[in-house]
């Protein structure tokens, strides 16, 4: 089989233009291997093979788009660069936003942040030529495909994926409420309450963990979002936060966690101040205590 | 210019009543209020501006809570000044003041296109910067940031494809 050129043409659906810089960045600097992987930038979208699409699609953008794809010939790829492209990220629910993109387009490769960092536009790049590969030998449901550039670091710094210390949270909703692009959720079952963070539809703001009251939200400085379409919705983090049972009545309650507590009691023994007692009957016992 | 001054100019050819405020700012700057009675009168207010070489800033509008009343406001300056024109409408038109302050162009097309009320005598009919498939007026629904943060719609269409897909 002759080996395919990968042909790149890039539309932008209203992005503010975070991203189609970076992918500028990852066009123009060599540490991004962009140039490893042999492919061509054109200038017209009927010799394109692989199309990149930032932005959340705006109405005014949408017949841009939908020509763009009659002229198209198959078998062609779509990576969508950015959390706009996946999930309309912060723009979502507005009226002069159609998105996101897979409304309008089959997208192979997503790839979130906001804006992605270059090593990941590379990689997203890196994985829809391979999808094409795919595609060409025949394969309708695109396999998984490992991570193709292992050699990319973040600075401890870097604000990436968030991740959720569960023995720290207690469900009290802030990183929810704060969240400017609803990408954390929490519901409550019997057991407790189950925290969900859609990586697809974070923009690493950073909003969650810094106004979480015990600490338990963090920003890792990981940046694997390039995910395939079929992972779009499954890429989540999701943690339990269970009820302790009241060693004194039996109710279910939410224990406060050690992040609060050792916020609240500096000096004083956490073990002891955490027994296994709902509020309702430690305000008996402090009554007791002060007044019986 | 004192704001007196340009009181005095518009007094005699307002035909309807108004009224006057003085204002300051929180770094002491003098501004007025002209609160119109009836909006035909902002042709007069606008000539008056032109005739102190002042300009319009840009205009701001809304629409009044549970009644079909828009609230349109001109912001003028002249020299520094700050001058305020209110005026309301209840059948979605004003009078257009572009002809005469050629720097309300804009403003009165963004009016138009976000809160549905037509500058009569506008001299551009187009679309400033809203796609044709978005309806005129949209800004007269209220959505407030709350509800769109927790979710209608699109929000709640994506979360139910993650809620079956990751538990």
């Amino acid at each position: 089989m002759a080996k395919i050129i990968p042909k790149i043409f890039r539309i932008n659906t209203g992005s503010c233009n975070g991203c189609d810089v970076e992918f500028v960045a990852t066009a123009f600097v060599d540490k991004f291997h962009i140039t490893s992987l042999n492919v061509e930038l054109v200038d017209d979208v009927k010799d394109a093979n692989l199309l990149v699409i930032t932005g959340p699609l705006t109405a005014r953008s949408e017949s841009f788009l939908k020509n763009a794809l009659t002229k198209l010939r198959k078998p062609f790829v779509v990576v969508g660069v950015g959390t706009c492209s996946v999930s309309c990220g912060i723009f979502r629910d507005s009226y002069a936003i159609n998105g996101p993109i897979d409304k309008f387009v089959a997208v192979d490769v997503n790839v979130a942040g906001c804006p992605p960092r270059p090593e990941s536009i590379a990689e997203g790049i890196a994985k829809g030529i391979k999808v094409l590969e795919q595609k060409l030998n025949g394969e309708v449901i695109p396999k998984k495909i490992d991570t193709i550039f292992s050699d990319f670091s973040a600075p401890a710094s870097f604000r990436g994926r968030m991740d959720l210390n569960a023995d720290m949270c207690t469900g009290c909703r802030t990183c929810e409420t704060v969240c400017p692009s609803t990408a954390i959720k929490i519901s409550e079952d019997a057991n407790g309450f189950i925290h969900k963070i859609w990586h697809n539809s974070c923009c690493y703001c950073g909003n969650c963990a810094y106004f979480c009251p015990t600490g338990a939200i963090f920003s890792t400085n990981s940046f694997d979002t390039v995910k395939l379409q079929n992972e779009k919705y499954s890429d989540v983090n999701v943690s339990h936060i269970f009820y302790d049972e009241c060693t004194c009545c039996g109710e279910k309650y939410m224990p406060p966690s050690r992040g609060l507590l050792s916020k609240s009691y500096i000096k004083e023994d956490r073990n002891k101040l955490n027994a296994a007692i709902c509020s309702k009957c430690r305000k008996e016992e402090n009554f007791k205590r002060m007044y019986g | 210019m004192k704001l007196e001054e340009f009181n005095n100019a518009v007094k005699s050819k307002i035909s309807c009543g108004y009224e006057f405020k003085e204002d300051k700012d929180s770094y002491s700057n003098p501004s007025a209020w002209i609160i119109l009675k009836d909006k035909r009168d902002s042709e007069v207010v606008a000539k008056a501006i032109k005739a102190y070489k002042g300009r319009c800033v840009v205009a701001t509008a809304y629409k009044n809570d549970g009644e079909d009343v828009h609230t349109v406001i001109y912001h003028f300056d002249i020299a520094g000044t700050i001058i305020n024109m209110q005026l309301q409408t209840d059948d979605a038109t004003i009078h257009a003041i572009t002809h005469i302050l050629p720097s309300a162009n804009w403003a009165e097309r963004e009016i138009r296109e976000m809160y549905g009320v037509e500058p009569i005598g506008h001299p551009n009919k187009d679309r400033l910067f809203l796609d044709y498939s978005i309806a005129k007026g949209v800004l007269n629904e209220y959505i407030s940031l709350s509800k769109m943060q927790l979710g209608v719609s699109d929000t709640d269409v994506l979360w139910n494809n993650v809620n079956k897909e990751a538990n």
